[in-house]
């Protein structure tokens, strides 16, 4: 286990976290969310930028007060805001990397930015929203860290950009004893990416489930009045009303599909759950 | 440490084009001035104003939270600051020091004196504006710093009024301060260096230990 965060609690104002959630080794863990959900706040409690007021977080197996300078070697980072100060440049920053982080290869990374077109003497704040994510992406594997932690890194981004730092994302899960948690607004990213998923609303986890069996268990039932009040919903999960009837989400799609012909049963997608969930009741 | 000292480096060189500026300003007047002790407290605190402006850019451009998750402690954050600015400013000074002296150098006791004395004064102001950079940042600690000496200014004030009638004492805070001067240049030049060492250790105690505990306490 890489990650592993028990009833992390942390109060602000009007808003509560309680967050439990697991990465495992060779897995990519996604946080999915709407703003405002908890996600941010989650990973500032990984990454120590905040005090949590109870709850453990344990990271490369460690509690994460014990946590050393060698450990966080073994780290890497993107988070939602910038990475350096915006008047430094490519080449400003080979140097603070290489004194930072024995493992970073200069060489690799170098060749990186070149394949992805980054400039080296442009200072960051003339970066485009495209150029700036792919920099902190390519920054965060820049040093072979064992855990990613990445907040939004495709956020803003055109569909080819994703798709680019996606793949760059998998192929860094090529080697072994590598974990990522990632969070995202676009479910399509994470659903082609992750081997599970937490759904997080309000600070508290609603819903995990690994991505495989999202896509292939999970249906949205779509019913009326009379179709609702006579079924089984034993293995409805949550339903949402709506001006045509119900949405309602199961993991049985199977069970629904043999025993009720007819009924219109679409298959498990990221968004929708998410949508049904959010918006809708648990049963 | 290291990759921090590198990283602020590079974003002083960034400025060095201010920094030009401010050294030709520097030289033009040098040119027209022999007021010394002022020459070399001007480039002394441009030096240092070039440090508060890698704290106040960190906080502008809020990298500050990424800097925390980097392989450095938070006390490793603001250790590197007071080395750098201490540091840095020293450099000032003695930069400052050796040029005036290069010109001038039947004033060599005279300007080597008056660079310490100036150092040291700045370096209590550096040791004073750390603590309020880290827990204000950049603009709040402007306004934070502009208020402070506003309560210095009205305690000051109100003390002038108030310490002939209560105590007594003539001449209020300025005739305090000018007797403290006084005794203290009549002191034995021994005595007069532990003082000032003893003053400055107790200030870089206090300096830094507010910065640590302002900096493990900060949320991002």
């Amino acid at each position: 286990m890489l990650l592993q965060l028990e009833n992390v609690q942390k109060q602000y104002h009007d808003f509560h976290l309680n967050c439990s959630l697991q990465v495992e080794e060779g897995c990519i863990t996604g946080i999915i969310g709407a703003n405002g959900a908890g996600k941010s706040t989650t990973f500032k409690a990984v990454l120590g930028l905040i005090k949590t007021e109870g709850g453990t977080i344990r990271i490369l197996g460690k509690n994460s007060r014990e946590i050393t300078i060698a450990d966080k070697q073994q780290i890497g980072v993107v988070l939602a805001e910038n990475t350096f100060n915006d008047t430094l440049t490519i080449e400003d920053i080979i140097p603070v990397m290489a004194a930072m982080y024995p493992a970073f290869r200069k060489d690799k990374f170098i060749d990186k930015c070149k394949q992805y077109d980054l400039p080296f003497k442009k200072q960051f704040k003339d970066f485009s929203t495209g150029m700036k994510a792919k920099f902190k992406l390519l920054l965060a594997m820049s040093y072979g860290a064992r855990l990613l932690i990445l907040d939004e890194p495709t956020a803003g981004l055109d569909a080819v950009v994703r798709n680019d730092l996606l793949d760059e994302m998998r192929k860094y899960m090529q080697q072994d004893g590598r974990a990522i948690l990632i969070s995202s607004h676009i479910s399509s990213d994470l659903e082609g990416l992750c081997d599970d998923l937490y759904f997080i609303q309000n600070g508290k986890v609603l819903f995990h489930e690994d991505t495989d069996v999202i896509l292939s268990d999970y249906a949205v039932l779509k019913v009326n009045e009379e179709q609702r009040r006579l079924m089984d919903k034993n293995y409805i999960i949550y339903e949402m009303k709506e001006s045509f009837g119900y949405k309602l989400l199961t993991k049985e799609k199977q069970f629904y599909l043999d025993n009720y012909p007819g009924i219109v049963a679409e298959k498990g997608n990221i968004d929708e759950i998410m949508l049904i969930i959010t918006k809708g009741e648990k049963l | 440490m290291k990759g921090l000292l590198i990283k602020d480096y590079k974003l002083i060189m960034h400025n060095k084009r201010l920094f030009l500026v401010l050294m030709i300003v520097w030289l033009l007047v040098f040119q027209k001035y022999n007021g010394y002790s002022f020459l070399i407290g001007y480039s002394t605190m441009i030096f240092v104003l070039l440090v508060i402006n890698t704290m106040s850019m960190d906080e502008y451009y809020k990298s500050t939270p990424y800097l925390i998750t980097m392989p450095v402690s938070r006390n490793t954050y603001v250790t590197e600051k007071y080395i750098l600015m201490l540091g840095f400013s020293l450099t000032g000074a003695v930069l400052s020091t050796v040029l005036c002296i290069v010109i001038h150098t039947d004033l060599l006791q005279r300007l080597i004196i008056e660079s310490i004395a100036i150092y040291i004064i700045l370096a209590l102001f550096q040791l004073f504006m750390l603590p309020i950079q880290l827990k204000f940042g950049g603009d709040k600690g402007r306004i934070a710093l502009i208020g402070l000496l506003s309560c210095v200014t009205v305690i000051a004030t109100s003390m002038d009024k108030i310490l002939p009638g209560l105590f007594g004492i003539q001449g209020g805070v300025g005739a305090i301060a000018q007797n403290a001067v006084l005794w203290f240049f009549g002191l034995p030049a021994v005595i007069k260096a532990v003082n000032v060492t003893v003053v400055c250790v107790v200030c870089f105690a206090v300096s830094y230990g507010a910065s640590l505990h302002i900096m493990q306490k900060k949320e991002f």
